[in-house]
């Protein structure tokens, strides 16, 4: 047989480049999610929630001078309504315009406390593990014994120190919610490294570094990716738990969990003060983990179970 | 098959190679290092320029380790390796508490290349052919842009493919292609060495003559000088000049390619001569068959005196104390045995 005759092969698209054009991993995956009805439908939703929450509270300030935090104490709570279709607060404010705007901190927390625990997480993890020996295991003795500590408290402590604001809110929250992704990634890069394509990378005369960025990392942002999705919904219930300790978000402006902080001591008496926060959250909550069980599967679908 | 001048300098010569692991034992976490395994253990050859040597010997009995020492991608524990008169086994220096290429010896990875034995696993998955091709090329800063490219399309050109596939990924070719791709990123340096580690055992049987044929005819147009790894006989004879037989971490026997073939002296060679099926029924039929009985031993225990001789059916007394050694019994013919003179 001669050597230079190729095997068949699949079916090729051609590009206006006449090369031959690839479908990456991404790809296909992105096309699996597509599939996955429920993960489109959670999209759909976060999609529509996040504009909501981004453009409705300047919309309706705009166009009917609502105010998340102009009080009204003669008005009082209201039941909902035509012109208040989340009803009122205690205080007579719009209940619907300090819903949107409470999303849009919790939302912002939740995505930008992920992504700073995301990228922590990523880095510490595929460098303790390349490098492994000594500096792994005193690396990861380090995200053992942050483990152990109670979560919360280090959050606290950290707002304390530093201050309550938003920017440090979320960066206190990914700062110590990095822990997991570090240990996925971890777990990730050790057998990665056992394989033959990083041999194969260190016998061309790769660096170390090359190969911890260009070879482990890339290989490990699905399972990044995935422990994102379902971070950011734990980070805004953690969002919620601060400023339900008052250590989050501060009065007046409102936060998803501080909205239903309030609710849920006037539940009995004005209801709508609970419900509508609450189911907020719930549908923004279920619909990101809906999603992030979505992306895991169209990531590896060997890991649907 | 090239006929190879018996004087060439050599151009790879390994002298009493050894590789050790270290097994952690049970016992909890400060107790390490109790235990190793000798992977490879005293391993001489060499090779001449253009030669290719086989390398031959059941799972686990080092053909890979030995590869990899020979490469320096693992750092011998004991031993020579010298590659075009330089000795490269000293080209490390530690660093942070490990061991490091000096680099000279990163530069001579543009002479000593390697290609694998799973084609799924050799692959950076996330990469297109593109970048997994130009890798080795901006490692050394070799050509850019549009050069690069077209050097790129050349070497898929080189190994009998598409050269419009750059921009498609691994998980989109067979395995016989992956295998391609696998041995064009090795030529991308122009090496002068190249270890084979079995490239055909993943592949299917339809494929793995079209893998063998391309390497042969590498070998031929670019004058490579060739370790193929191999554990049975049959996928080595035909692109050997020499084949070497490992048993748990030592040449048993090393010979010409026919020569082992058809005067086997060492038992374990007789043995895996005796899974190979001869072309000639006559002969299949009246030939005496060695079996091999028990297990392979482990290597972090081996056992005493000839390691083979645990399974050997001809084992006398001595064979339990003594290691016998490497002797050349006719020239070129060396055999590692008590009972051949
Ligand atoms: N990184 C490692 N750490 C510990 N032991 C190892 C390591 N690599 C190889 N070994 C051991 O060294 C011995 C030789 O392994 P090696 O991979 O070289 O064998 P091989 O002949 O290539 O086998 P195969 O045909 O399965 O590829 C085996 O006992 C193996 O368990
Ligand atoms: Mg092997």
């Amino acid at each position: 047989m001669n050597a230079s005759q190729p095997e068949p092969a699949a079916p090729m698209r051609s590009s206006p480049d006449g090369l031959v054009a690839g479908s990456s991993l991404w790809q296909d995956a992105w096309r699996r999610l597509r599939k996955n009805k429920m993960a489109v439908a959670s999209g759909v939703v976060i999609a529509v929630l996040g504009l909501a929450c981004l453009l409705g509270p300047t919309l309706l300030a705009v166009a009917g001078g609502y105010d998340p935090d102009a009080q009204d104490l003669a008005y009082g709570p209201q039941p909902p309504s035509w012109q208040h279709p989340f009803g009122t607060d205690f205080y007579g404010r719009d209940l619907l315009v300090r819903v949107l705007a409470g999303g849009q901190v919790s939302l912002a927390v939740g995505i930008l406390a992920a992504l700073i625990a995301a990228l922590i997480g990523t880095i510490y993890g595929a460098v303790s593990s390349y490098a492994g020996g000594l500096v792994d295991s005193l690396l990861m003795r380090v995200v053992d014994i942050l483990y152990a500590l109670p979560y919360m408290f280090l959050v606290i402590i950290l707002v304390t120190i530093l201050g309550q604001s938003l920017v440090l809110l979320f960066v206190a929250l990914g700062a110590v919610g990095w822990l997991l992704t570090a240990r996925v990634v971890r777990g990730q890069v050790m057998s990665l490294k056992e394989q033959d394509f990083v041999l194969a990378a260190r016998s061309l005369g790769t660096s170390g570094r090359d190969i911890v960025f260009r070879h482990l990392i890339p290989n490990t942002l699905g399972p990044v990716i995935v422990t994102f999705t379902l971070t950011v919904p734990s980070m805004i219930l953690q969002e919620a738990f601060l400023s339900f300790l008052g250590l989050g978000v501060q009065p007046p402006h409102p936060s998803l969990g501080s909205l239903i902080n309030d609710g849920a001591n006037q539940m009995l008496v004005f209801w709508w003060t609970l419900v509508f926060p609450g189911g907020v959250m719930a549908v923004l909550l279920f619909a990101l983990n809906f999603l992030g069980d979505g992306v895991r599967d169209a990531l590896d679908p060997r890991m649907r179970t | 098959m090239t006929v190879v001048p018996a004087k060439a300098a050599p151009l790879l010569i390994v002298d009493d190679l050894a590789v050790r692991f270290p097994v952690p034992r049970a016992g909890g976490w400060l107790a390490q290092r109790q235990g190793e395994v000798r992977a490879v253990d005293g391993v001489s050859f060499s090779v001449a320029k253009g030669e290719t040597l086989g390398l031959v010997g059941e799972s686990g009995c080092g053909k890979s380790t030995t590869g990899r020492a020979v490469l320096q991608l693992l750092r011998p524990a004991a031993g020579k390796v010298i590659f075009d008169g330089e000795p490269i086994h000293e080209y490390w220096r530690r660093q942070g508490g490990r061991w490091v290429w000096e680099s000279r010896l990163r530069d001579l990875r543009k002479r000593l290349q390697m290609i694998f034995q799973d084609p799924f696993a050799s692959l950076n998955p996330r990469m297109t052919v593109e970048a997994i091709l130009a890798e080795p090329l901006r490692n050394f800063g070799i050509a850019a842009g549009s050069q690069r490219r077209e050097r790129i399309q050349q070497l898929l050109q080189t190994v009998g493919m598409d050269p419009r596939a750059i921009r498609r990924y691994p998980h989109e070719f067979s395995g016989g292609q992956r295998q391609r791709i696998g041995i064009a990123r090795a030529l991308a340096l122009g090496p002068d060495l190249i270890v084979a580690d079995e490239p055909i055992s993943a592949l299917d049987v339809s494929i793995q003559a079209q893998i063998i044929n391309l390497l042969a005819d590498l070998r031929e147009r670019l004058g490579l000088t060739l370790i193929f790894i191999a554990h049975d006989l049959a996928a080595v004879r035909h692109i050997s000049d020499r084949i070497a037989v490992m048993y748990l971490g030592r040449i048993v026997e090393m010979a010409p390619a026919q020569t082992i073939i058809d005067q086997p002296r060492h038992p374990y060679t007789q043995a895996l001569i005796s899974a190979v099926p001869l072309p000639d029924p006559a002969r299949e039929r009246s030939r005496q068959r060695t079996i091999l009985t028990g297990e392979l031993p482990s290597p972090v225990s081996p056992p005493s005196g000839c390691p083979f001789h645990t399974r050997c059916p001809l084992r006398e007394e001595r064979c339990r104390h003594d290691v016998p050694v490497l002797q050349q019994i006719t020239p070129g013919h060396q055999v590692a045995c008590h009972l051949v003179e």
